[in-house]
């Protein structure tokens, strides 16, 4: 079929410009591929953009990558991708890519390329002079949930131990630190646990202040693989892809979401739906509990978050009467003014009806970045390496043995988080700034504060694959960084599973791997002899395996990156000599993932130990408090932000790279409006509009639609502005900026209004 | 590889240690150190995801293929894509499928359960005005590519036959070999899928991957939807027909439109895609509804019209006449219509991405008014050439053999009369987008006033300076500049009056066009407002005194309506706003 006649003088059917489109089979189990693009291999990696944590099959030449396809034999996502996976290799091309060291010129002002040697030796040159004239703490560093695992390590110990500095955090303060508090608190140990199956085997699934559809759209996909034609819950304040495919959404007011979880709480427990058995054997706290919520009726849940009580009633019907009911939480949880609190009344609900460790259960935290589980692991910021504290005398002798160090070279206090450390700036304890591939100039809350303050710095050094991002541009030195794909290490998703990332690119002009600058860094620092082992990435690998022995994300039985590879990625637990789930599959996946995946899905807590000294999961609850900041007759509107589409990623630092990304998104910012706000405020769809707030106001096309409710306005956190409008408040036990609520205003935007005769004659 | 030792400078170490940090950062390792635990795999290993995606065999007659959509299923993660640009080895920004969003709200009756409590007041998802009813907000994604139409317009008004509709699958396929670049395709298909790239110079197509499926392989975009929302299925065109065009006539509006909420009539090709879904009483508009995009310029188009416009009015007042005219002003205007007409057709060479494959323009002409113009001006081009050469006087004559004057006469008619049937197929290729602001009457009354004005102030113009040299009394001319005036004002009286009656009312087919222009070309309004003015009134100058500074003033007159009716045909194209495939926001 469709083959065409020969040429003729009159048509030509086919030529060059047809050539250049012709596919032929690809090989490798990939099907058809563009022939211009044919792989001489294949081999596979994990997405480095979200923590799905996606396997892609890279198709190469010569060893380099020419075009990606999603892995149809990964766990995780059997075959699926987002468009920025998709796209993971596009950005690594672009023209603005830093491929020197810049330094900032004292006189001119400019960045200007210099040499390694000269860059490494204005780092430690400054930054030391920065220690001895304010002391060892006034250098600080910000980091990521972007690089891999072992270079977060490296990083890590060579800021604390190598540098001698103490404070430092990361970008995954901004989405997972709630998680993090959260599950360290009542269940003893950072331990999301779930596996993705469970999407598939829930009877109902409650999704709070989550977005899968366009947030984590493999895990939607997930989601409609479902055979047991579960109700699906949502809680936003806004009808959003996920809500509209819901069975019952409760559009909840912004940041009613505690109390309306008490609430439901009280109410489970009123009509008796407590798993009593369970509650008695594995938690504690569950009475005081039970006494603080009696308080929550359904009348102050509903009035609290403005929704029907029919809703509210059904809500906690079906939680309480479904077999396996599953909670899901992200962002609009974490990113609250008291969301640590928020995410264990989830937890709560789920212990209390026993919904935890069984298949299709849980409290379950979906992670943000590609490896934000790998730095609440290992970034050694907040926690000590391995999930350890700093402050406990034996689990710093433990990695001082570990990594044959002296004990005295490890911290005895935790560092200052992410806003204490802006803070620093502002009161001078912190002189001197290393950030490593974040973009906080874009994405800090509050942002017009940031850019003031970094200004007070005497050094600031950004490390990062573009020398354009807004935070490169304010640097005093640009370290060129290699990016996902033109290195090596692994990553941890969402599920715990441990995923490998390999170097299938090339890196432009000098960039080096993050973990090469470290290195880089430890030998110009002076303190390469301390890391002697450190050498590669798979080397630090081993040196990881064995900071978890003993933990709870015990990793030792993972052999090395081969095993990991071979088993699609491995999910910890995995202690050596323990349960080996993946051995049946250490031969090599077969061509169709369903027979095997049950083998490679694994979850936490299925005999109700949980990792408190007393095995007990705990029931923690706080007074509910007001927002920082309410609505007021200046300022009346709550302003709301999120992901905007599946195709942007954070500051759009690398999906802005991609020509086809940037077709999937409006180019320009926008605001999400209410068609009865905009009617009474005089503001026509598509016209520009002011949005102010105590801080700074932005311009920004209004759309107008339903999906958000009066009074609410939206905007997506990748356009710039957005966060000069955020105000800066934190939940107290998480430190985690609420970027889900301000109080703005919003006016049409004034533009040169036509004259009466205009009017008249057009 | 080790750190170097301890001893040597600490500056040497580093410097060693960049080098050979920079060297192994070149090194890709992926091949080396890991299995090759793929290569054994020769079927796709996709094929148990989609095999219940895509039909077993090839269409049975009356049929075609055509994607389906379940719209429950996309969730708008835009995947395919993204897969389609990749798995077809297209351009940086190509893909040749979409995602569109629609908003709305639907009307769900309560449930038993919810009936029996009143709702809270503060609950705004209730409105007394739905009874009690539950007014539920609405999103949509809408993932769209070529549908394949069962009349595909880009076939229709290609002039070289660059589409074929298989007559087995109903895939209807673009020859990139065979497209000249006329972008008349994009014009003509309402859904904005054939794209046009710079770099080649041709426009490119979805081919619904015709390959894949030939081999029992799903299309792109059918293998990478997580969520199984795309799949290939039969249809039946006479189906569709009977489907999209009942024998009652209906204009649907944006909400009942029977296809897919707010967008193209489905009457106009028949697209073959087919959109489900379970939710009630959608009440959905485009999210991009009520944004105004201004459109390309077209420059090279804009020249072409107004220059073979300008030169068929010319022969056109020649023809009328030359009874009246001295010979030798009769030859310089017949020369002056002779080199507008072909300075247009110069320019629209222009236009193409392709130029030197127009040749087979003409192969369309069963079907593209495009093809029939380009025939019909080949003619015009004959006529007027040999026109001019009948009626060559000194100092040119002399090589030529005298004609009879009433074959000169007669030339001259016909390339008049030609020129008028070529300004209509000027006008029909416009008319046959079915944009609705390029309806038949207005493009008929533009394109052929657009002639008579730039024809007679033309002539008007040259006449007057012809007599004004030789110190004749400005005769014909007088004539002539009071017919420019006539057909200006006229012009402008309708024109303004098609933009009240657009602006005013939101069903005008003209309406969205019309605001367009008022909202994005407001200081081109006021420019033509301003050149209306100084054109009358120049117009009128000259005919008051016509012997003395008349031609200075037809000449002032015709380049202010010149420049008036380059900006009025860019605004011809950049408000030519059609209903389209859902957009973003």
């Amino acid at each position: 079929m469709s083959s065409f006649p020969p040429n003729s003088l009159l048509r030509q059917w086919s030529g060059p410009m047809t050539t250049e489109l012709v596919r032929t089979p690809g090989d490798f189990g990939l099907g058809q591929v563009p022939a211009r693009l044919k792989p001489e291999t294949v081999t596979t990696t994990v997405c480095g953009f979200c923590s799905t944590g996606c396997g892609l099959k890279v198709h190469l030449r010569d060893g380099a990558a020419v075009n990606l396809t999603a892995d149809p034999n990964y766990p995780v996502n059997l075959g699926m991708a987002c468009p920025k996976g998709w796209e993971a290799l596009t950005p690594l091309a672009a023209p603005d890519r830093a491929t020197t060291p810049l330094l900032r010129h004292p006189v001119t002002g400019a960045l200007e390329p210099v040499s390694w040697t000269r860059a490494m030796n204005e780092f430690v040159t400054r930054l030391k002079g920065i220690q001895e004239r304010h002391g060892a703490h006034s250098v600080a560093c910000l980091s990521t949930g972007q690089i891999c695992t072992e270079e977060m390590a490296f990083a890590g110990a060579l800021f604390k131990f190598g540098m001698g500095a103490r404070h430092s955090d990361s970008n995954t303060r901004q989405c997972m630190a709630t998680a993090h508090v959260a599950y360290k608190q009542s269940f003893g140990f950072d331990a999301p646990p779930y596996t993705y199956a469970d999407f598939e085997e829930s009877d109902c699934l409650v999704f709070i202040g989550a977005n899968p559809c366009i947030a984590h759209p493999i895990l939607w996909q997930r989601v409609l693989r479902n055979p047991h034609q579960p109700e699906l819950i949502v809680l936003d304040p806004r009808r959003t892809e996920t809500a509209v495919n819901a069975t019952l959404h409760l559009p909840l007011a912004p940041k009613s979401d505690l109390t309306l979880l008490y609430g439901l709480a009280q109410a489970l427990i009123a009509r008796g739906a407590v798993d009593r058995q369970f509650v008695d054997a594995h938690t504690s706290g569950f009475a005081d509990f039970a006494q603080f919520v009696a308080e929550f009726t359904p009348e102050r849940a509903c009035a609290a978050a403005q929704l029907a009580r029919a809703d509210f009633d059904h809500c906690v019907e079906l939680i309480a009467t479904r077999k396996r009911v599953s909670f899901w939480w992200t962002m609009g949880v974490n990113q609250g003014h008291e969301s640590t609190r928020t995410a264990q009344a989830i937890i709560n609900l789920a212990l209390l009806t026993g919904n935890i460790g069984r298949p299709g259960t849980g409290a379950n935290s979906i992670t943000g970045q590609c490896n934000a589980m790998g730095s609440r692991l290992f970034a050694n910021a907040t926690s000590l390496l391995g999930g350890r504290d700093f402050a406990k005398s034996e689990h710093r002798e433990t990695v001082a043995r570990l990594l044959n160090l002296p004990t005295e070279r490890i911290p005895e206090q935790n560092s200052w988080a992410y806003d204490q450390i802006v803070d620093g700036i502002e009161s001078g304890a912190i002189r001197g700034l290393w950030i490593i591939a974040t973009n906080s100039s874009h994405s800090w809350i509050h942002q017009d504060r940031f850019n003031e303050l970094v200004k007070k710095l005497d050094f600031l050094v950004v490390q990062d694959l573009y020398h354009t991002t807004e935070t490169a541009q304010r640097a005093d030195l640009i370290l060129p960084a290699a990016g996902w794909g033109e290195k090596e290490g692994t990553f941890i998703n969402s599920e715990r599973r441990i995923g490998v990332v390999k170097k299938v690119c090339r890196a432009p002009g000098e960039a080096l791997s993050d973990f090469n600058i470290f290195k880089l860094v430890a030998a110009a620092w002076g303190c390469s002899e301390e890391f002697r082992e450190w050498a590669s990435p798979e080397a630090v690998f081993q040196i990881l395996k064995r900071l978890s022995a003993g933990q709870p994300c015990d990793f030792t039985g993972i052999r090395d990156y081969r095993h990991l590879d071979a088993a699609g990625g491995i999910q910890w637990p995995y202690a050596e000599g323990g349960d080996a789930p993946t051995e049946a599959l250490t031969a090599g996946p077969s061509d169709s993932p369903l027979p095997t995946a049950h083998l490679r899905e694994r979850r936490l807590f299925a005999d109700g130990q949980f990792y408190t000294p007393d095995r007990c999961a705990r029931f923690l609850f706080e007074q509910p408090r007001s927002v920082a900041e309410p609505t007021d007759a200046e300022f009346p509107f709550v302003l709301l932000t999120g992901r905007g589409t599946s195709a942007q990623w954070h500051t759009n630092t690398r999906t802005g790279k991609s020509a086809i990304l940037r077709k999937l998104y409006p180019a320009e910012c926008y605001v999400e409006i209410h068609p009865a706000d905009a009617l009474r405020l005089g503001i026509a769809p598509h016209t520009q509009i002011t949005v102010s707030s105590r801080r700074a106001n932005l311009t920004a096309t209004a759309f107008v639609t339903p999906t958000v409710r009066p009074g609410q306005l939206f905007i997506p956190m990748h356009y710039d502005a957005v966060n000069r409008l955020t105000c800066a408040s934190f939940d107290p036990h998480s430190r985690q900026p609420s970027y889900k609520h301000c109080a703005v205003n919003v006016l049409p935007a004034v533009t040169g209004g036509a004259s009466p005769l205009g009017k008249r004659l057009f | 590889m080790t750190l170097p030792g301890h001893h040597g400078h600490p500056e040497t170490q580093v410097s060693t240690l960049i080098d050979e940090l920079l060297a192994e950062q070149r090194q890709l390792t992926a091949v080396e150190k890991f299995s090759r635990q793929h290569e054994h795999s020769a079927a796709p290993a996709l094929q148990a995801h989609y095999r219940d995606l895509i039909p077993l065999t090839a269409p049975r007659p009356g049929e075609q293929y055509a994607f389906e959509v379940d719209l429950d299923r996309c969730s708008g993660c835009k995947g395919c894509v993204t897969a389609c640009h990749s798995l077809n080895g297209l351009d940086e920004d190509e893909s040749w499928r979409e995602v569109g969003f629609l908003v709305g709200e639907t009307v769900v009756p309560l449930t038993a359960a919810q009936a029996g409590k009143a709702p809270a007041p503060a609950d705004r998802q209730f409105d007394a005005r739905t009874f009690g009813n539950r007014v539920i907000p609405l999103q949509q994604t809408v993932t769209t590519a070529c549908h394949h139409c069962v009349e595909p317009a880009c076939l229709l008004g290609c002039p070289v036959l660059a589409y074929d509709k298989d007559p087995v699958t109903g895939i209807v396929r673009h020859l990139d070999d065979q497209c000249i670049g006329c972008s008349y395709c994009i014009l003509k298909c309402p859904y904005e899928v054939p794209k046009y790239s710079a770099q080649r110079g041709i426009v490119r197509k979805c081919d619904l991957c015709h390959g894949r499926l030939a081999e029992g392989e799903a299309p792109a975009c059918v293998q990478a939807c997580p969520n199984e929302a795309i799949r290939i299925a039969w249809v039946k065109p006479a189906a569709l027909a009977a489907r999209y065009r009942p024998a009652a006539a209906t204009h649907p509006d944006a909400y009942s439109n029977p296809w897919l909420p707010d967008s193209p009539d489905p009457a106009l090709t028949l697209p073959t895609t087919r959109y489900h879904t379970r939710q009630p009483n959608l009440k959905l508009r485009a999210a991009d509804h009520d944004r105004l995009t201004p459109q390309p310029a077209h420059w090279p188009l804009v020249a072409m019209l107004l220059l073979t416009q300008f030169g068929v009015g010319l022969f056109l007042f020649t023809a009328l006449t030359q009874g009246r005219l001295l010979p030798s002003v009769r030859t310089h205007l017949l020369l002056a219509a002779w080199l507008g007409l072909h300075a247009g057709l110069g320019a629209s060479v222009f236009h193409l991405g392709q130029p030197l494959r127009a040749w087979r323009a003409y192969l369309g002409w069963r079907t593209s008014w495009m093809s029939r113009e380009i025939i019909t001006f080949g003619v015009l081009s004959g006529l007027a050439t040999g026109a001019v050469a009948a009626n060559l006087e000194a100092p040119f004559g002399h090589w030529l053999p005298a004609f009879h004057p009433f074959l000169s006469a007669l030339l001259v008619s016909l390339t008049a009369a030609a020129g008028g049937l070529a300004v209509f197929t000027s006008a029909m290729i416009y008319v046959d987008t079915q944009r609705p602001c390029w309806r038949a009457p207005d493009t008929f009354i533009r394109f052929f006033g657009q002639t008579l004005l730039l024809g007679s102030a033309g002539a008007a113009c040259l006449v007057g300076w012809a007599h004004w040299l030789r110190g004749e009394p400005p005769g014909i001319a007088v004539g002539l500049a009071s017919a420019a005036l006539v057909v200006r004002t006229a012009l402008f009286i309708w024109e303004r009056g098609l933009r009240r009656r657009a602006a005013a009312d939101a069903q005008h087919p003209a309406h969205r066009s019309t605001r367009l222009a008022q909202t994005h070309f407001r200081g081109t309004l006021q420019t033509r407002l301003a050149l209306f003015g100084l054109s009358t009134a120049a117009g009128l100058l000259a005919l008051a005194d016509f012997a003395n500074l008349g031609p200075v003033w037809a000449t002032v007159s015709f380049l202010s309506t010149a420049t008036s009716s380059v900006l009025k045909r860019r605004l011809f194209f950049t408000t030519a706003l059609a209903p389209k495939m859902p957009g973003m926001p």
